[in-house]
């Protein structure tokens, strides 16, 4: 992209009116709900309890999508930013430890696969676009924190520091690549190689 | 782009210390991300009457710990369908002359044998029994030099679910000891120090629904109340979305007039 072209799509972002923005992080919240709200789905039996999380991806997916987002600026080529979020999440297996054995459902592996392109459209794509007015610092800060703090009631709080990192990291490649697609991708990795080693 | 990639170094750096920092903290964080919400197929040793015709039996552990003048090595070792998992630590099994190993034993029990674990707790999924024995004697043994760090996955059902979970511990099954427990609801896991051999299982207090004390609730809130809250939260993202869309076309069309 030239100096023009980023100039248009700095422009392009600053003339959305503010009143969208704040309804989009008015929506990125209401999303964030609803991934909290996966802890209730057990009380619902197996197979409701599947139906009813992938309808709820499935619905931030959507509304993410949906809401209006202004092109990003990419400051490297997407293949360098996904070449360092792989290797984020390879050295940080490597020092986090290998995940724990658990009896996991066959259709865990494309549900997690979902959790994480709809978790990244809410944050990466809607939220991070939605602070991005407000100086790159805020944008990944305050997405990286939303992401982190989304997952403690499931995790538990050992998982904010991990969940932390990864959304810093996640929200850098937002900001480096100018597109949430690269995020998405470094996440759907980290979730497979979760699945899998378990 | 050197800036940019300066920044992206730092934020790698600090994010596998982070990680380090989590899995340091519990082995149920360990990863480089803990999200997806992995459903549990638990496999049960007496499953209630609705999950009987799907229900596998769980699976035994035998493992073999080799001895050397130190006891057994740091390990980690895991039933095959990934219901417990026992952290071994150095030492934990001390040295013993002539013997050259450690049987370490996992079984599933149906905890109707064992004592209920009292007041308002009731046993999520199997109890389980670990015994170990010295190879080749066979001789018992009875206590540990050191507790080793269990992790038990446990059930969530229609019927039986609660927000907090416990594991307990007993010698002999007849009176139940709480441990401090990391509790891990999105894993359906819970871990804890086992200070010795014997029985643990995975306690917690189902809240019910008020009309049917059968069946389970997340805060009094039957399930169809949440099936219910769920759709409507469905709806409402994605409808505040289309008004958002909207809104921002309408804005974009009334600028391009100007």
């Amino acid at each position: 992209m030239t100096a023009a072209q980023a100039r248009e799509v700095d422009r392009g972002a600053s003339v959305r009116p503010a009143r969208v923005d704040l309804a989009t992080l008015g929506l990125s919240t209401l999303g964030g709900g609803m991934l909290l709200a996966r802890i209730w789905l057990p009380v619902l039996g197996p197979p409701a309890r599947i139906a009813a999380l992938a309808g709820v991806l499935l619905a931030i997916l959507a509304a993410s999508l949906i809401v209006p987002a202004a092109p990003g600026r990419a400051r490297i080529g997407r293949g360098a930013a996904l070449a360092v979020g792989l290797a984020g999440v390879a050295i940080s297996l490597g020092t986090g430890g290998r995940p724990v054995p658990a009896p996991i459902v066959a259709w865990a592996l494309p549900l997690t696969l979902l959790a994480a392109v709809a978790e990244e459209a809410l944050y990466r794509r809607a939220m991070y676009g939605a602070l991005e007015r407000r100086g790159a610092v805020v944008a990944i800060g305050v997405t990286a924190l939303a992401f982190a703090l989304v997952h403690v009631p499931l995790y538990g709080l050992a998982a904010f520091p991990v969940d932390l990192g990864a959304g810093l990291l996640l929200s850098w490649q937002r900001w480096a690549s100018g597109t949430w697609s690269v995020p998405a991708a470094t996440h759907a990795a980290a979730n497979l190689l979760m699945t899998a080693m378990r | 782009m050197r800036r940019t990639l300066a920044v992206g170094l730092a934020v790698l750096i600090a994010y596998a210390a982070l990680a380090a920092w989590s899995g340091w903290l519990t082995p149920l964080a360990r990863g480089p991300l803990l999200d997806g919400l992995l459903p549990v197929d638990y496999r049960w040793v007496s499953p209630p009457q609705e999950l009987e015709a799907a229900n596998q039996q769980p699976s035994s552990g035998r493992f073999v710990l080799p001895l050397d003048e130190d006891g057994v090595d740091k390990q980690v070792v895991f039933t095959s369908d990934g219901q417990i998992t026992v952290f071994v630590d150095d030492g934990t099994f001390g040295p013993a002359k002539d013997e050259r190993a450690v049987r370490l034993l996992v079984e599933p029990v149906d905890p109707s044998g064992l004592s209920p674990p009292g007041g308002e707790l009731e046993v999520f999924g199997n109890a389980y029994e670990l015994t170990a024995s010295l190879h080749p004697s066979n001789d018992r043994i009875g206590a540990l030099e050191r507790p080793i760090q269990v992790l038990l996955a446990y059930p969530s059902t229609s019927t039986l679910h609660a927000d907090a979970h416990t594991l307990l511990y007993s010698p002999d099954g007849t009176s139940w000891q709480p441990l401090d427990t990391t509790d891990s609801p999105g894993q359906q896991q819970a871990e804890a120090d086992m200070p010795g051999l014997g029985f643990l299982i995975v306690a917690g207090e189902p809240e019910r629904h008020a009309e049917d004390p059968s069946v389970s609730a997340i805060g009094g809130i039957p399930p169809m109340t949440v099936a219910l809250l769920v759709a409507a939260g469905i709806g409402l993202l994605v409808g505040l979305a289309l008004l958002i869309r909207s809104r921002a076309d309408r804005s974009d069309g009334d600028r391009d007039r100007r």
